[in-house]
This record gives C-alpha cells, sequence and structure tokens, in this order.
C-alpha cells in the first residue's frame, strides 16, 4: 500500500502496535504471571501452604466429594491430585449453575476451609486466554486475533529493523530517552524474538478447534465431537438414567498405574457422578515430558473392570499436543519455568517501549500541529501499562486484607476482589487522563507501595515473613512470589525517582515557551 | 492524505478476507488429504488447522504489503470462493461418516 514493502509494513507494525498494544500487554503479562500460577495460588490461598504429600494416599478420601457431586446430579466430577507445585487435592462439580472447587487436603482427606479467590488459576490464567468475556466465546476471538497480529509484528519488526544484527549488540543507555527507547525496544525484540513467534503461534494452535471449527465440522458427520472421540480415542456412554454406586477408587488407580510401570497418576474424572453407567476415566501424571505422554484409563464406576485404554497420539496430534505442552508448560522445569518468566517479562517490556517510542518520536511535532494523538495514546498506554499493573497488585494486597467469608453488596469475597482489580483498571485510566503530566510518576509510587503493601500484609495475616518462607522448602513458592513484589517495589520506586528528576531536570514545554519570550523581551 | 476508505476496504479484506480463505483452504485440505493419502481424517483436521495459522499470517502480511486494492480484493474473493466451494463439493459428493 505504500511505495515499499517495507514502507508498508513500517505502517502495519505502527498502527496494529498502537491500536493494539495495550491488549497484548493485558495477554502477556497475564501469562507471564501463569507460568507462576500454582505458586500464586497458594501466596494467596494460605490454608492451602501444606507440606508435601506422603505418597501412600488413600483414593478413598475424594468418596465424599464425590458423593456431593452425584447428589447435585453434576454431569461430571474432576479431582487432580497433589503434585510438587500443588500438595494438595483439588475436586470439582457443578450444582445447578454453580461452579464448585473443593480443595481437600491430602494428608486427612478433610476438606479445606474455601479460599474464598480465584487466585492464579481461576482468575489470572484464564484472563490470559479468553479475558473471562465467554459470550460467544467472544474473549477467545479476542485473544485470537491479537495472537495473529503478534505474529504478524513479530515479521513486519524483522523488516522495518535494517540493521538487526548491529541494533542487537547496542544499547545506548546515556544517549537521550528515545534512542535508548528505541535501543531497549530492539534488544527485547530481537533477544525474544523466537519466544515471542512461538508462544504467539502455539497459543493460537492449542485452540485450532476454537479458531477454525469449519474444518472438523466438514469432515465429520457428527461435528466436533465425532471428531474429539476419533482424534483422541475418546470412551464415551450415554447415562443409564438409573442410580449407581461407586466402587474402590484405590482398586482403579492400582490396575491404571499397573498399566503404566507403577506411574503416578495425575487425575480423575467422572462423567456421570451417581449414574448406573457412570466410568472414570485416569489420567497418567506426565510431568516428565513436553507434550505430557496422553496414556488414559476408563474403568466402570460400579465394577471397577478395565472398560477401554489409550496411549500416546497418533503422529500429527502428538505434534499438536507437542506445541502445546511448548505453551502450557505443565512439565517439570524450575529452570525453564524461569526462562519463560523472563521471556514472558521481556515482552511486556518489548510492548511498552514499542508505545513510549511512539509517543517520544510525536510529542513534538504533534503539539506544533495541535494534534490530541499523543494525549490518547499515552492514557492508553498508561492504563495499559502500569494501570493493570496496580490493579494485579490490588486484587493481591485485597486478598490478604479481606477475612473469609467476607462479602458485600451481595457479592462474595471472590467477587470482590476481581471488583477491585477491575475498579483500580478502570482507575487508572481515568487518571492518566485527568493528570496526564504527572500520571508516570504517581502509577510508578503507587505500584511501589501496593507491592510493598502486599508483602507486609501476607506477613501479617499469614505470620510468612521471608525469613521463615525461605527456610522452609514448602514454603519456597510464597517466599519466590514475596521477593518477586519486592523486587518490582523497588523497580516502580527507581522509575518513579528518576522520572521526577527528570521532570525537575527539563521543563515542560509551556514554560521554555514562557522563558523563550521572556528571553526575547530583554 | 489519503482517504479513509481505501484503508477500510483493506482492513476487511485482509483480516476478514484472510481468514476466511485460510479457513478455507484449511476445511479443503481436511476434506481432501485423506481422499489422496493415507492420512487419517482427525490428523488430516489437526495438519490442516496447524497450517491455516500459517496461511492466514501470510495473507495479512501480503494484505497490508499490496498496493494494488483491486487485486488484493479479487484475489482473495476468488480463493475463498474456490477453496470453499471445493470443500463443501467434495464433503457433499463423498459424505463423510
Amino acid at each position: 500500500m505504500e511505495p515499499t514493502f517495507r514502507a508498508s509494513l513500517n505502517w502495519l507494525h505502527t498502527w496494529a502496535g498502537v491500536v493494539l498494544g495495550g491488549l497484548l500487554f493485558a495477554i502477556f503479562w497475564m501469562g507471564t504471571l501463569s507460568v507462576f500460577d500454582r505458586e500464586i495460588d497458594r501466596w494467596m490461598a494460605p490454608m492451602t501452604r501444606l507440606p508435601v504429600a506422603e505418597p501412600a494416599f488413600s483414593y478413598e478420601k475424594l468418596r465424599s466429594a464425590y458423593d456431593a457431586a452425584a447428589a447435585a446430579k453434576s454431569p461430571s466430577w474432576f479431582a487432580t491430585l497433589p503434585t510438587e507445585r500443588e500438595p494438595f487435592v483439588r475436586t470439582s462439580w457443578r450444582e445447578r449453575q454453580d461452579f464448585i472447587v473443593r480443595l481437600l487436603d491430602p494428608a486427612t482427606g478433610e476438606a479445606l476451609p474455601d479460599p474464598g479467590t480465584w487466585a492464579g488459576t481461576r482468575f489470572l490464567f484464564p484472563f490470559h486466554y479468553m479475558l473471562h468475556v465467554k459470550l460467544w466465546q467472544l474473549g477467545y476471538w479476542i485473544v485470537g486475533v491479537a495472537a495473529m497480529a503478534m505474529m504478524a509484528l513479530c515479521v513486519s519488526g524483522v523488516v522495518v529493523h535494517r540493521k538487526i544484527f548491529v541494533d542487537f549488540f547496542t544499547f545506548r543507555a546515556e544517549k537521550q530517552s528515545r534512542r535508548l527507547l528505541l535501543d531497549l525496544h530492539n534488544v527485547t525484540g530481537v533477544l525474544g524474538l523466537p519466544f515471542y513467534f512461538v508462544i504467539s503461534l502455539s497459543g493460537l494452535i492449542i485452540f485450532f478447534a476454537v479458531y477454525f471449527p469449519g474444518t472438523a465440522q466438514l469432515a465429520y458427520d457428527g461435528g466436533q465431537r465425532a471428531f474429539t472421540r476419533d482424534a483422541y480415542g475418546q470412551y464415551e456412554r450415554p447415562k443409564a438414567g438409573q442410580p449407581g454406586t461407586l466402587g474402590s477408587l484405590d482398586a482403579m488407580v492400582a490396575e491404571a498405574r499397573a498399566l503404566w510401570g507403577g506411574a503416578p497418576v495425575r487425575y480423575l474424572f467422572v462423567r456421570n457422578p451417581g449414574d448406573a453407567a457412570a466410568y472414570v476415566q485416569i489420567g497418567r501424571l506426565g510431568e516428565d515430558r513436553v507434550a505430557g505422554n496422553g496414556d488414559v484409563a476408563f474403568f466402570d464406576a460400579g465394577t471397577g473392570a478395565l472398560l477401554h485404554q489409550r496411549s500416546g497420539y497418533k503422529p500429527v496430534m502428538g505434534v499438536q499436543q507437542f506445541i502445546s505442552g511448548l505453551h502450557l508448560m505443565q512439565f517439570r522445569h524450575w529452570v525453564l519455568r524461569w526462562v519463560y518468566f523472563g521471556l514472558g517479562m521481556a515482552g511486556c517490556v518489548l510492548i511498552a517501549t514499542g508505545y513510549l517510542f511512539w509517543l517520544e518520536s510525536r510529542r513534538k511535532k504533534h503539539a506544533q500541529l495541535g494534534l490530541r494523538g499523543v494525549r490518547i495514546v499515552e492514557g492508553l498506554t498508561l492504563g495499559s501499562v502500569t494501570g493493570i499493573l496496580a490493579a494485579t497488585l490490588a486484587f493481591f494486597a485485597v486478598n490478604r486484607l479481606l477475612p473469609l467469608e467476607s462479602s458485600f453488596l451481595g457479592q462474595d469475597r471472590a467477587a470482590l476482589e476481581i471488583w477491585t482489580f477491575c475498579l483500580v483498571w478502570l482507575a487508572s485510566f481515568a487518571h492518566a487522563w485527568l493528570r496526564p503530566r504527572r500520571a508516570w510518576i504517581e502509577q510508578c509510587w503507587t505500584l511501589a507501595a501496593l507491592a510493598t503493601a502486599a508483602v507486609l500484609l501476607n506477613w501479617l495475616t499469614t505470620g510468612d515473613h521471608l525469613a521463615r518462607s525461605l527456610s522452609q522448602g514448602h514454603l519456597w513458592s510464597i517466599a519466590g512470589i514475596d521477593l518477586l513484589l519486592l523486587a518490582g517495589a523497588a523497580m516502580a520506586a527507581l522509575s518513579a525517582r528518576r522520572l521526577q528528576r527528570r521532570a525537575v531536570a527539563l521543563p515542560d514545554s509551556r514554560q521554555l515557551a514562557v522563558r523563550a519570550s521572556q528571553a526575547a523581551a530583554e | 492524505m489519503r482517504g479513509a476508505v481505501p484503508i477500510i476496504v483493506r482492513l476487511i479484506a485482509a483480516i476478514g478476507g484472510g481468514y476466511v480463505v485460510s479457513a478455507g483452504l484449511a476445511a479443503f485440505a481436511a476434506v481432501g488429504l485423506p481422499m489422496v493419502s493415507s492420512l487419517p481424517r482427525s490428523e488430516a483436521v489437526v495438519l490442516a488447522s496447524m497450517l491455516a495459522f500459517l496461511v492466514y499470517l501470510a495473507v495479512l502480511i501480503w494484505g497490508f504489503a499490496e498496493r494494488r486494492l483491486v487485486r488484493l480484493c479479487g484475489l482473495l474473493s476468488v480463493t475463498a470462493a474456490a477453496s470453499w466451494g471445493s470443500a463443501l463439493g467434495l464433503a457433499r459428493l463423498f459424505p463423510p461418516g
């Protein structure tokens, strides 16, 4: 559309970045936090900070949760078993419209008090891939558009920057801020390029059936359901409509483990609990490989007889599972987990500096021409970058402030936390619009204050201060979150101070104009 | 200053048209591949859908780089009609089980 290929892609890079950058930042930020979703869960739900469970665990302890699901006539019942990152049993089912989650202490089988929070796995992680917009799967589609845009931004970014390898080794921290921003944008961009491209593509590939529903629809008479049955070797049988009993879960798990050479179990899933035709699906723990292992066994719930088993995937599906596994990172590898976190943060810096470079290279010109673009984009940037950070930190802080079982105006505790997140996020946009000159400094100080408050509140309400959490192995996840919060607070405070000094050193353009006219008058 | 209309047409062509074309090619491949090779049907669906994201990306880039808007819209319409037409035609001629 522009005279040259490079100019066209420059146009695409600039506009896609400015229009979708805020959305991309939100997705990257939530995705980066989701790397430590289980650790955040334990930080936000202190009753789950349990020592790692002993291996001799009786599955009969799950029976009361199963009976509750059967009594509620839930279409299914699900239980995940303790792991290193999640040392408790998580059971879930439906009661009419409500999705019930009950956590069990694996040592006693007793239900833990309701944590009253959606924390990492139920709030931050789904926000990352569907923005909690359920209507018509709109959230998935918005995130899909953003992921396609991210890939287009990667390609156009490479084309736009001629001296990509020179830029990679260039970081002029002492030069003027515009040059510094572009250097930072280029360094994070080139360093993480393969990561940003693959993470966007793999995110799309996880939900290929959502984004391209037509393929399965046309290839199978029974549509998506028939495809799923065929592709994953899924066992299914209809409801009998008569009550049934549940046999020995311990015996079923033992038989499943015998099929897999004694390997541990990750989850149990029952279709139509309490029905005579209910069946138990048992999945093998797959944290030793990227793609998981696809080993699943199906048992008759009443008799405990093995109905069906499958192992591994067909080749192309194996590739899809590997690519999904790369993104979801359920394998056990702490070094790689931190690398993912670092690259995710680099992605956040990439998006933020892209915005800042756009602003700095237009600020003067827009002021001269009387255009409002810079003001609007600056408000958008503040709300999308520091705003969502403040909202997340407020979500953490309020989690430690609200007592269990608290409610307000008919909203339960978990909803109050989410309201706090949304209101703080909205307020950050309003603040950015009302106080454009001071907003960066004030929002940075807010971040520092909120992050510090979260750490202090965690200490006051749970007694798990750093000295204690660092000295006990099962509390390292708490120590990790606290240390990240403190590092974030320090960075926010440093940024605020640097911005304040620069604001003093560089008076704004109006003052400059006044001084220039005074000088001319003299 | 260019008018806004060509930009809007291009956005619709590249983003909307690009999606329709990549989904059409994926549907055609998912239905057609098992007929000409030993690839199982479920595998063809997964392969076609995964590759469709890369096809979409290529169309997006081309959609913003192609200078002649008429050529862009024309080629996209022809490919969309051809891919969806043959995918639907194949599915009707050889109904899936």
